[in-house]
């Protein structure tokens, strides 16, 4: 975890330094602090859904990376005693209580932050949940409106993959693969 | 001998009926409603912040999930997607902020509040990113 918030203020800093010598007035660098991201999982017996509304992002639009940073313990269920079981038995969030991704994303012309429009996104990075890091490649869209910019991404994640045990006594009340939906709006980053 | 089974049959029943009580009771368990309950820990944002940028596992194992009543100034007041108000409070650190989603139920109270003001509020702390976390939030000063 350690290592992301690493990444995180070299992110900043780099930025901060590239923006120092070249003299581009444009703003490159966006965040977020109160993102949107949830998941769903559909399974015989019950569908569940959990929100998490304190997400971190930044998205550096100069070299187009994008790191994600959330609390597990803020993912917030309808039923008290499915979140219980999320954070003490499947996640472990005393543990691990952060997950995050770091990576970039590739655009078929490049992002203008002054005009708006709507671009599909093909993103590539590192997904760590539960201590585990996978690597993850997903498609999004990026849109640009009135000075902000929104992201918008879903892709699957596979409950084994991340070395999650669901006990045999509830595998029809959880899915095997849930859809993790990431919707951020970004604000210019001023430091 | 028919009493007798029709007892058991009736105590039997009662023993179901009890049991289903509870497993949907523990299913359908509230959530924690920080509004009445006792924080379990009080202090300022600037501690809080601390605390957490000093060595953030051992804040971790002492405030994750637990009720955390803090004050401070107010920077700013924002929202999430939701509509859920967001207050947050300065700290030291010019990049970090003890940051506070309040509880839907608290969206009235809001119209009061203005930057640079004192405020005081208690909620469940999930962690710290850039900023320290508090959710389900309830003001208690002013």
């Amino acid at each position: 975890m350690k290592k992301t918030k690493y990444a995180l203020i070299v992110l900043i800093a780099t930025g901060m330094f590239i923006g120092a010598g070249h003299n581009t007035f444009a703003q490159d660098k966006f965040i977020t602090k109160n993102g949107h991201a949830f998941f769903y999982s559909e399974a015989p017996l019950e569908n569940i859904e959990a929100h998490n509304n304190e997400v971190l992002s930044i998205i550096d639009l100069s070299n187009n990376a994008v790191v994600v940073d959330m609390l597990m313990k803020s993912f917030s269920f309808e039923k008290s005693l499915m979140q219980e079981h999320f954070n003490e038995n499947y996640i472990e969030s005393d543990k691990f209580p952060k997950a995050s991704f770091k990576g970039s994303f590739t655009s078929s012309e490049p992002i203008n932050p002054e005009k708006d429009e709507i671009y599909e996104v093909e993103v590539t990075g590192e997904l760590t949940i539960h201590g585990i890091t996978k690597s993850l490649t997903t498609k999004g869209t990026i849109e640009v409106k009135d000075k902000q910019i929104f992201v918008l991404a879903k892709f699957p994640v596979a409950v084994k993959d991340y070395d999650i045990k669901i006990p045999k006594i509830v595998v029809d009340n959880i899915a095997e693969v849930v859809e993790v939906t990431i919707d951020l709006k970004y604000n210019p980053f001023s430091s | 001998m028919k009493s007798f089974i029709k007892k058991y049959y009736i105590i039997g029943l009662i023993l179901m009926a009890l049991g289903l009580a509870s497993v949907s009771y523990v299913y359908n368990k509230p959530h924690l409603n920080v509004k009445n309950e006792e924080p379990d820990f009080e202090l300022t944002s600037d501690e809080l912040f601390k605390q957490f940028s000093l060595d953030e596992t051992t804040a971790n194992t002492r405030y994750l999930n637990k009720i955390v009543q803090v004050s401070g100034k107010l920077a700013e007041i924002s929202g999430n997607d939701q509509g859920n108000t967001v207050l947050v409070l300065n700290t030291p650190s010019a990049m970090s902020s003890i940051r506070c989603t309040l509880s839907a139920s608290q969206s009235t109270i809001i119209a009061e509040l203005g930057e640079g003001m004192s405020v005081s509020l208690k909620g469940i702390c999930t962690g710290m990113l850039m900023d320290v976390i508090l959710v389900d939030c309830v003001l208690t000063y002013p």
